[in-house]
C-alpha cells in the first residue's frame, strides 16, 4: 500500500492552479509555509492571475513582469478593462469563428453591414421600390462587435450607421473596425514578429482628440438655414481628419478655386462649380463657430449670394440636395418613429441618394458611387479597435512609447487571431479609463 | 463503448462520450478512429479511475470540452462559480482523496474535476495561518529563521481588497 497522497506530492503545475483560487492574503499565508510554496507564489502566473482577478487586467509592458505590474496601483488603474475582457479566449474564439464565416462569404462588392444587406434584400423584392437608404459600398467601414455571443457586424459612421445603432441598441461597447478590401486580409506577416503596443498619447494627440471631438457630430447641412460653400478637396482632407483617417488636422480653407472674376473688384463666385465635386455645403454657423477660429481661410460664400441666371444650374443642383435631405429625414422619420425636424444626421445618407440619382441621370450606373468612395479614401489599410461603435470614437493611434503587450495565453491568442484576420492592428483608448493605449 | 485499463489492468467499459471528458483520451479515440482494444492509463489505479469515470458519468452531457481551450490557461480559473452539491458530495473532504482525484485529472485531463479537486483544497486553506497550514498539509518547514522573516516582512501580494 502506497503512503496517502500529500500536497508535497502535487506537480506545480497543479498547485499553481490551486494558489490560483486563493486570495492575496491567503497567498500570502501559503508562500511562509515552505520554500516550494514561496517560490510557485512569487511566480509570474500567480502574479498574472492576481491580475486578471483583482485589478481586471490581463495585459502588461513587455518590460515588466507580472510581479511589478500587479504591485504598480498607480499605472495599472488607469488601463482599459475593456481590452482585458476582449482577452477572454472564449470571446475571440467565438468571434473568430464567426469571421471565418463572414470572410468566407463576403461579397467583394455591395453592402457588407447586415442590416444593409437586410434592406437591400427587402429592396429587391419585387413590387417594393428600393429606399433612398445608403449603404456600405465594398468593405471599408465595417465594425465587429466583440462582446461575446454577439456576432453583429455592421457599418460605422461613415455609411448608414448600422454599427452605431447596434451599441445603442445593446450596449455592447466593444468593436473593432475592420477597413480594407477582404482579399486584402489574411496575409498577415507572422504573430512573433508583431505584438500589439500600448502607449501613452502626447499632449499634442490629446489635443487633437479633443478638438476631433468637438468639431465632429454637428450637422453640417441642415434645411432652411443659412449655408456656406466650401471647397472640395479641403472638406475631404477636414472629413477625413474628423473619421481619423487623417492625423494632422488640414490648413486654412482655400475657397479661391470656386472664384471668378480677375480684378478684386470683379471677384465672385464661379458659376460653373458642381456640388460633391467643386464643393460641399455646409451651415453657415458651423462655418463661423468652426472653421474660421480654428482653420481659417476663406472667402466665405453664401449659397444667398448665388443670385442671377448665371447660377441657375447651381441653384438648381443645390436645391434638388436639399428636396433630396428632407426626402431622406421624412423617410427615416418615417421609418424610424422619430421626429423628422429634430432627429437624425441624414447629410450622408442624402449624399448618397442624391449622388444615386446623378448617376441615374449620367446613365452610368454605379460608377460614380465607386468613384466617390475611392476619392474618400476608405482603403487604407488598417484597423482599429475602438471602445464604442463610432458614438464617440477616438480614431488617433499613438506611436507613443514601445509598451508590448504580451500574455501567458488570452493577449497573445487573441493578437494572432486579430492578425490572422486583418493586416494591421490598432487599438484605441477607451474612454472609461484614462491611458492606456495599443497600437 | 470504449475499454480503459488502469495501471493495475483493471478494465472499464464506458460510453465514448463519458471517456470523452478526460482530453486524454478523447485526442488519443480521435487519433485513432474507433478503438478495439482497451486504451491502458498507466497513471491511474483501478480505484481511483472507477471514481473518476463515476464523475464523467454523471457529467458526460455537460457543454462538451474544446480540447484548445483546455490546454489554453491555467492561469485565468473561473474562481467564483459555485460548486454543484453533487460535485461536493462526490469529492468529499479527505484530503488524500482528493489529491489522488486531483492527480488522476491532471493527467487525464479533465479540467473541471481538477478545478474541483483544486477548489476544495483552496477552501480548506481559507481563513489558516501559515503555521495552520503547515499542520493541516503536513507541510515540513524548511526556511531558515531569517528567510522566514524576510518572507513575513515582504508581502508582495496585498491585502485582500
Amino acid at each position: 500500500m502506497p503512503p496517502p497522497l500529500t500536497l508535497k506530492q502535487l506537480p506545480d503545475d497543479v498547485l499553481i492552479l490551486l494558489l490560483s483560487q486563493l486570495s492575496p492574503s491567503e497567498i500570502y499565508s501559503m508562500a511562509q509555509t515552505c520554500q516550494r510554496l514561496l517560490r510557485i507564489a512569487t511566480s509570474d502566473y500567480i502574479f498574472r492571475s492576481l491580475c486578471i482577478r483583482y485589478r481586471q487586467i490581463s495585459y502588461k509592458p513587455s518590460d515588466s513582469t507580472w510581479k511589478a505590474w500587479y504591485a504598480n496601483e498607480a499605472e495599472i488603474s488607469k488601463c482599459c478593462s475593456h481590452l482585458s475582457q476582449c482577452n477572454d479566449p472564449t470571446r475571440w474564439k467565438e468571434r473568430a469563428k464567426h469571421n471565418r464565416h463572414i470572410r468566407q462569404s463576403l461579397p467583394t462588392d455591395g453592402p457588407l453591414c447586415e442590416t444593409c444587406i437586410s434592406t437591400a434584400a427587402v429592396a429587391d423584392s419585387p413590387g417594393i421600390p428600393p429606399p433612398h437608404t445608403p449603404y456600405c459600398r465594398g468593405p471599408t467601414d465595417i465594425w465587429l462587435c466583440l462582446e461575446a455571443g454577439c456576432s453583429s457586424y455592421a457599418c460605422g459612421r461613415n455609411y448608414a450607421r448600422h454599427a452605431l445603432d447596434h451599441h445603442h441598441a445593446s450596449q455592447h461597447s466593444l468593436v473593432i473596425r475592420a477597413v480594407g478590401p477582404p482579399e486584402a486580409c489574411g496575409y498577415a506577416p507572422p504573430f512573433d514578429s508583431v505584438l500589439l503596443e500600448v502607449g501613452r498619447p502626447s499632449e499634442e494627440e490629446i489635443r487633437i482628440r479633443d478638438r476631433r471631438r468637438r468639431e465632429r457630430d454637428r450637422r453640417f447641412v441642415i434645411p432652411g438655414r443659412p449655408l456656406v460653400l466650401v471647397e472640395a478637396s479641403w472638406y475631404n482632407q477636414w472629413m477625413d481628419f474628423l473619421r481619423g483617417d487623417l492625423q494632422i488636422p488640414p490648413g486654412p480653407v482655400d475657397n479661391e478655386p470656386l472664384m471668378a472674376g480677375v480684378t478684386p473688384a470683379e471677384r465672385h463666385p464661379g458659376p460653373d462649380s458642381r456640388l460633391f465635386v467643386d464643393y460641399y455645403l455646409l451651415d453657415a454657423g458651423i462655418w463661423e463657430e468652426i472653421v474660421v477660429p480654428d482653420y481659417g481661410g476663406g472667402p466665405r460664400i453664401d449659397v444667398t449670394d448665388l443670385t442671377g441666371h448665371l447660377y441657375t444650374s447651381m441653384i438648381r443642383e443645390i436645391r434638388s440636395y436639399l428636396v433630396m435631405l428632407i426626402e431622406v429625414h421624412l423617410q427615416r422619420a418615417r421609418r424610424e418613429g422619430t421626429d423628422p425636424l429634430l432627429d437624425g444626421d441624414v447629410e450622408e445618407e442624402a449624399f448618397f441618394a442624391f449622388d444615386g440619382d446623378l448617376a441615374e441621370v449620367d446613365g452610368d450606373g454605379d460608377d460614380d458611387l465607386d468613384d466617390i468612395d475611392e476619392a474618400e479614401g476608405h482603403w487604407a489599410p488598417e484597423l482599429g479597435l475602438d471602445e464604442d461603435a463610432g458614438a464617440d470614437d477616438e480614431d488617433w493611434p499613438t506611436d507613443a512609447g514601445p509598451f508590448e503587450l504580451e500574455g501567458q495565453y488570452g493577449i497573445k491568442t487573441l493578437g494572432q487571431w486579430m492578425i490572422s484576420q486583418f493586416v494591421r492592428v490598432t487599438w484605441r483608448e477607451c474612454t472609461a479609463r484614462d491611458t492606456l493605449w495599443v497600437m | 463503448m470504449v475499454k480503459l485499463t488502469s495501471s493495475d489492468n483493471q478494465t472499464f467499459e464506458v460510453e465514448r462520450k463519458v471517456a470523452e471528458r478526460s482530453i486524454l483520451t478523447k485526442n488519443l479515440l480521435e487519433d485513432v478512429g474507433g478503438y478495439d482494444q482497451a486504451i491502458p492509463l498507466p497513471n491511474v489505479t483501478g480505484p481511483v479511475l472507477k471514481r473518476v469515470l463515476e464523475y464523467c458519468e454523471h457529467h458526460k452531457d455537460d457543454a462538451a470540452v474544446d480540447a484548445e481551450e483546455a490546454e489554453d490557461d491555467y492561469s485565468q480559473p473561473r474562481v467564483n462559480e459555485e460548486i454543484e452539491p453533487w460535485d461536493r458530495d462526490f469529492i468529499g473532504s479527505k484530503q488524500e482523496v482528493i489529491f489522488e482525484l486531483i492527480l488522476a485529472a491532471n493527467y487525464l485531463d479533465i479540467r473541471s474535476l481538477l478545478e474541483l479537486g483544486c477548489k476544495v483544497i483552496a477552501s480548506q486553506i481559507k481563513g489558516k495561518t501559515p503555521e495552520q497550514i503547515r499542520e493541516t498539509f503536513g507541510i515540513v518547514n524548511d526556511f531558515t529563521p531569517e528567510e522566514e522573516e524576510r518572507v513575513k516582512r515582504e508581502n508582495a501580494w496585498g491585502e485582500d481588497s
